[in-house]
């Protein structure tokens, strides 16, 4: 019988990758870069929110909210810069700021995982872009209804099988049974249950 | 005496018809199975099982649908919980809090918890419902344009607060980012276009719902499936249930967050997901020393706050669209809807023109609330067991459906790609150490504090601050939290660390 509340005590080696755990994903020198891009963002969102018209009055203007939300986010994102400088990110000249970037993406890829993720970001958009660009339809007739396969269907088992091969490592023919009757069964309770369409561009 | 006698009539006419209990029956589990699946809202669960409710009679139609509403609230705990992927927007809070419980094999407990929160908090919003009619109605009506754009404001601030505690400016930073992205498309009171660039996509605005999966649904499989030893959730389900001793030690937040709830719930246009929120932040003020150092690392409290609050939001919202003909939330708006399919009009005069409806939707969620206890129960352990399956082997099978849920919303392939773009910046934004919930809520409440803050500017046109604060005392009380939730992210963030 299992005892109520936590079976063990929380200590500090736990590791928690909930949407709290962030304290160690950030570095100084990741503040610091994201507080320059936050910064660009803030002085873009500002720069369009005073291009706007305004049709009425200053208090209705289309543009007010998004000026003082880019206002609000340009001094955020100072104050994020001044703490990252404070806690010892790296200041880099401007001549350097031209190879930081090369700099940054080369340290990335030399991780296993984040080679990973690219290869699977890589898929996932190679994923989309397929069902958004390759649109057919089969019908088969039965003596109950048309069995209807469309092109997301067909996508989504070749995709996905790909990626189960590539992570989970089972036999293909394990993987695509898997995926075959998981995408079916998907398709089946959109289409005929709620009467949606699969997915692609019209 | 005339009530009573209406209760009396529709009780009776819900015990003689089976087809109701099966409605009901159906459309919990509909809503359950729904509200489970990564990233598919209440909302959308209601408002695309409207279309099963044409066949059906109006007492069915609306059995049904209260099922649907009462089951898809909870069900978004079932994926926050074991995938660390909110079912609902308004799971996150208990996504927080149940995936790291779910981590150290407590899993099946902090769902039951979550179910009987639930549970609870369903009661607490329909009692509150039936007896504060008149003073709830009171106090919703109290929220104009000013104090509405006040409350989204306070919204985005506390979620941030609380989804980045040692480091509130990052919570901020992350609502920013939302606001920014919910100004997109035409302006609701000029119709200008805003940050469209001239594509007629944008023109509509960005959904939350496609930003949603792709923030908590891609960026997840993004981070989860290429890790060499991704977290394991483990398949014992243990003890499902608390004890009644330690629902008993929730009883004080259990009530402060269904008040919490059945008020936001009351007010047009804040959902279950400020409600649970608010709760959740309230809540932790108010915990005790020790259980105040475990939220965000896994608490039973933090569960319960967020849930009771949810789930009385269910009662709170249906009291200004029954009595107002104005949906407290979607999901209401939803509910509007199938009422008006089967011919019914709601507003002020719904007693006079369909006498009893009103106890039969209170019976209904009673009913529902009922159903709802007996089939989570029931599908805990299944749902444990088919999430502690390894996750390179879960993960890669829900990337169909963030596409189909992401497309499903309006038929539209815009809405994939947002939710591409959604994910791999949401996977980019949690490598940099930002929150992501804050951004959620932002794209949901932007639209909301816009328009109020501008309709607000517009009556004050002519008044001034001391006037503006003298006579919106509700909106100075909400101004000076507002405030006061900046200034305890700030210069109390060093005592949280401590």
């Amino acid at each position: 019988m299992a005892t109520d509340g936590p079976s063990r005590p929380l200590d500090d080696a736990d590791e928690i990758t909930g949407e709290e755990d962030l304290d160690g994903r950030s570095t100084p020198n990741k503040d610091l870069a994201s507080a320059v891009v936050l910064l660009m963002l803030a002085v873009l969102a500002i720069v369009f929110s005073l291009r706007l018209d305004v049709p009425g009055s200053l208090s209705t203007a289309p543009g007010l909210l998004p000026f003082i939300t880019g206002l609000t986010l340009l001094l955020m994102s100072v104050v994020l810069a001044v703490q990252a400088v404070r806690a010892g990110a790296e200041v880099t000249p401007f001549a350097e700021l031209i190879s930081g970037p090369p700099r940054a993406a080369k340290a990335f890829c030399s991780v296993e995982e984040n080679r990973r993720t690219l290869s699977l970001a890589a898929i996932v958009i190679a994923y989309v872009l397929l069902v958004a660009f390759l649109n057919f339809d089969l019908r088969f007739p039965t003596p109950l209804f048309d069995l209807q396969i469309s092109s997301y269907e067909v996508i989504s088992v070749i995709m996905v099988t790909w990626i189960l091969r590539l992570f989970w490592k089972a036999p293909v023919l394990r993987c695509l049974f898997i995926t075959l009757v998981t995408v079916e069964m998907l398709a089946s309770v959109f289409r005929y249950g709620f009467g949606i369409l699969m997915p692609e561009s019209f | 005496m005339e009530a009573l006698a209406q209760v009396q009539e529709q009780l009776l006419l819900i015990a003689q018809n089976p087809w109701l209990w099966v409605a009901c029956l159906s459309g919990v589990t509909l809503g359950i199975l729904w509200g489970a699946m990564p990233g598919l809202s209440t909302t959308m669960a209601m408002t695309l099982l409207i279309g099963l409710t044409v066949g059906m009679s109006q007492s069915v139609a609306i059995m049904f649908m209260l099922g649907v509403y009462t089951g898809s609230v909870f069900g978004g705990a079932i994926s926050a919980v074991l995938v660390n992927i909110p079912g609902t927007p308004d799971a996150v809070p208990t996504m927080i809090e149940g995936y790291a419980l779910a981590r150290r094999g407590e899993g099946g407990l902090a769902l039951g918890t979550a179910i009987s929160a639930s549970f609870l908090g369903n009661w607490v919003g329909i009692l509150l419902l039936i007896a504060l009619i008149p003073a709830v109605l009171f106090f919703a009506l109290q929220f104009r344009s000013w104090e509405m754009f006040l409350l989204s404001l306070w919204g985005i601030a506390i979620c941030g607060s609380m989804s980045s505690m040692h480091a509130p400016l990052k919570g901020w930073i992350s609502g920013w980012i939302g606001l920014l992205v919910s100004f997109v498309g035409l302006d609701a009171i000029h119709g200008v276009s805003r940050f469209t660039f001239g594509s007629f996509n944008l023109d509509d605005g960005i959904g939350f719902i496609p930003v949603l999966i792709g923030l908590f649904g891609l960026a997840e499989i993004l981070r989860v499936l290429p890790q060499k030893s991704p977290p394991k959730i483990p398949s014992e389900v243990g003890r499902v249930l608390p004890s009644v001793k330690t629902l008993l030690k929730y009883v004080k937040p259990s009530f402060r967050s269904g008040m919490i709830g059945t008020i936001i719930g009351a007010i047009p246009g804040a959902g279950a997901n400020v409600a649970s929120f608010f709760a959740y932040d309230i809540g932790r003020r108010r915990a005790s020393e020790e259980e105040r150092r475990k939220w965000g690392k896994g608490s039973y409290e933090a569960i319960v706050c967020a849930e009771v609050a949810n789930n009385a939001n269910v009662g709170g919202s249906m009291l200004p669209t029954l009595a107002l003909g104005i949906p407290g939330n979607a999901a209401a708006a939803a509910i509007l809807a199938a009422l008006q399919l089967k011919n019914v009009v709601v507003g002020p005069l719904i007693q006079v023109e369909n006498p009893g409806l009103v106890y039969f939707i209170y019976i209904g969620l009673i009913i529902a609330n009922f159903f709802m206890y007996a089939m989570a129960i029931a599908l805990i352990k299944p749902c444990v067991k088919l999430f502690s399956l390894p996750k390179t082997l879960l993960m890669p099978l829900i990337l169909p459906v963030c596409i189909l849920g992401a497309f499903a919303v309006n038929l539209s392939f815009f809405d994939v790609y947002v939710m591409l773009i959604s994910g791999l910046v949401g996977y980019l934004l949690h490598r940099f150490g930002f929150p992501l919930a804050p951004l959620v809520l932002a794209v949901i409440l932007g639209p909301l504090a816009d328009e109020n803050l501008r309709r607000a500017l517009l009556v004050f046109e002519d008044a001034g601050v001391l006037g503006v604060l003298w006579d919106r005392k509700l909106g100075t009380v909400l101004l000076l939290i507002v405030l006061y939730t900046f200034y305890d992210g700030i210069f109390r963030r060093g005592d949280r660390k401590a």
